[in-house]
């Protein structure tokens, strides 16, 4: 029995999502879980998770050099997007005045999110029509697998949106939208979710679900 | 910058449990912890607060015990795992050494929400002590912001995909992290070059 040493080339494309401020903020936040929504909605399908687990990253990205191909057509049409975007924002920039009320920020919160379920019905359509599914693996790396013949794409639409308006303020009996909680945060500082108009936070008690715990609240 | 926002799981009856755990993550610099302030005093659910803070964290932290299952399967530890996980928010989970159930049922339940933890393969450490508990908490956050909050990550894609469908996923990765607010997704490019050993038998 012989050995022979031989050397495989690989190509690995590694995603800098900009601006790091931003991914660290909500528009991070919102990509982050949208693709962990659909992670956790494809653990349910077979294929995917065969898929996942019989394709190691190594033979994923020397199996097909033709995909590396493709991904720097596309990335080059983004770095043109992204040069547009940052003439954008400085733009906007300058034009930002006013500083927000509190009132205004809890309505620009409930547009924000309507637009973020918006948002995320577009996504799906578009991952659709690419017949792909991106996944994170437990290394925080994403996979875009192709989707199954048989992949519920109508239910992964609900999850996410249900998933989106699980953060939805409620509507107070007179049928309002209300914000149940006010957040407020220092940089560097715990945030503090503070219960308003009566609505104060007390734990749960395991016994009868519903009924709150005296004991256990966070102060 | 923004820190990475966690939140504690809210029940505990344990407090020095709870005290490890907001100790641990606001000893380190890029942390915060998610707290829900309040007094008992109305008899309302704290289930749309809770939902609201989750949704405004970037992890959960969850630390279970046998007090905090074993009573009845539909718990609230339950419901705060499953909103996190609905909602795409990575769990690290941290389960107690000690089981401890007064009754079968308990024990029963509680061991069916263990497995179920263990099974799916996410971060769950053990512990047995606070000390142990704020070591570990302080080890997986360090380890996540690594792998889930650094701006670059690794991005690969199924063989069986066409030239057209990786441009128009990636597309759609890109044109949706600009509609929240994002720049844009930059690619860079690695050649990477490793040894493989090939056994033959002749």
């Amino acid at each position: 029995m012989s050995e022979h040493p031989r050397f495989v080339s690989r190509v690995l494309a590694k995603v800098r999502a900009l601006l790091p401020k931003q991914w660290r903020s909500e528009a991070g936040r919102k990509l982050r879980d949208a693709v962990g929504g659909i992670s956790e909605y494809s653990q349910k399908d077979i294929r995917i998770r065969e898929r996942l687990q019989e394709a190691p990253d190594v033979l994923w990205n020397t199996a097909k050099v033709k995909s590396s191909e493709a991904l720097l057509k596309a990335a080059e049409e983004e770095n043109k997007r992204i040069a547009s975007e940052l003439a954008r924002q400085t733009l906007a920039d300058k034009a930002r005045q006013e500083k927000a009320t509190a009132d205004r920020m809890e309505t620009e919160a409930r547009i924000s999110k309507i637009k973020e379920m918006e948002e995320r019905i577009a996504f799906v359509e578009k991952l659709r029509a690419a017949n792909a599914v991106p996944v994170w693996d437990r290394h925080g790396n994403m996979k875009v697998v192709k989707a199954p013949p048989d992949y519920d794409w109508d239910g992964l639409t609900s999850a996410l949106l249900e998933a989106a308006d699980l953060s939805l303020p409620a509507e107070n009996e007179a049928g309002e939208a209300t914000s149940s909680a006010r957040v407020s945060r220092k940089l560097g500082e715990p945030t503090i979710i503070e219960p308003i108009e009566g609505l104060e936070v007390v734990a749960e008690d395991e016994d009868n679900p519903g009924t709150p715990r005296a004991a256990d609240a966070q102060s | 910058m923004e820190p990475i926002n966690v939140f504690v799981s809210l029940t505990y009856r344990n407090t020095e449990w709870k005290d490890a755990a907001i100790d641990a993550i606001t000893r380190l610099p890029d942390f915060a912890p998610v707290l829900i302030k309040g007094t008992p005093a109305t008899n309302r659910s704290p289930r749309p607060i809770v939902q609201d803070a989750i949704a405004q964290s970037d992890v959960v932290v969850l630390i279970v015990d046998s007090s905090r299952v074993s009573r009845r399967e539909e718990s609230f530890t339950k419901f705060e795992y499953q909103n996190a996980k609905r909602t795409g928010k990575p769990v690290l989970v941290f389960l107690s050494k000690d089981v401890g159930a007064k009754t079968q049922e308990d024990l029963t339940n509680v061991t069916t929400f263990r497995h179920e933890l263990i099974g799916r393969h996410e971060v769950v450490e053990f512990f047995k002590s606070s000390d142990e508990l704020r070591a570990e908490i302080t080890q997986s956050l360090l380890r996540l912001k690594q792998e889930r909050f650094s701006e670059t990550f690794n991005i690969s894609f199924d063989p069986e995909l066409t030239d057209q469908e990786v441009q128009a996923a990636f597309r759609a990765l890109a044109d949706f992290y600009r509609a929240c607010g994002g720049t844009g997704l930059a690619v860079e490019f690695e050649r990477e070059e490793s040894q493989v050993r090939e056994l033959s038998l002749v």
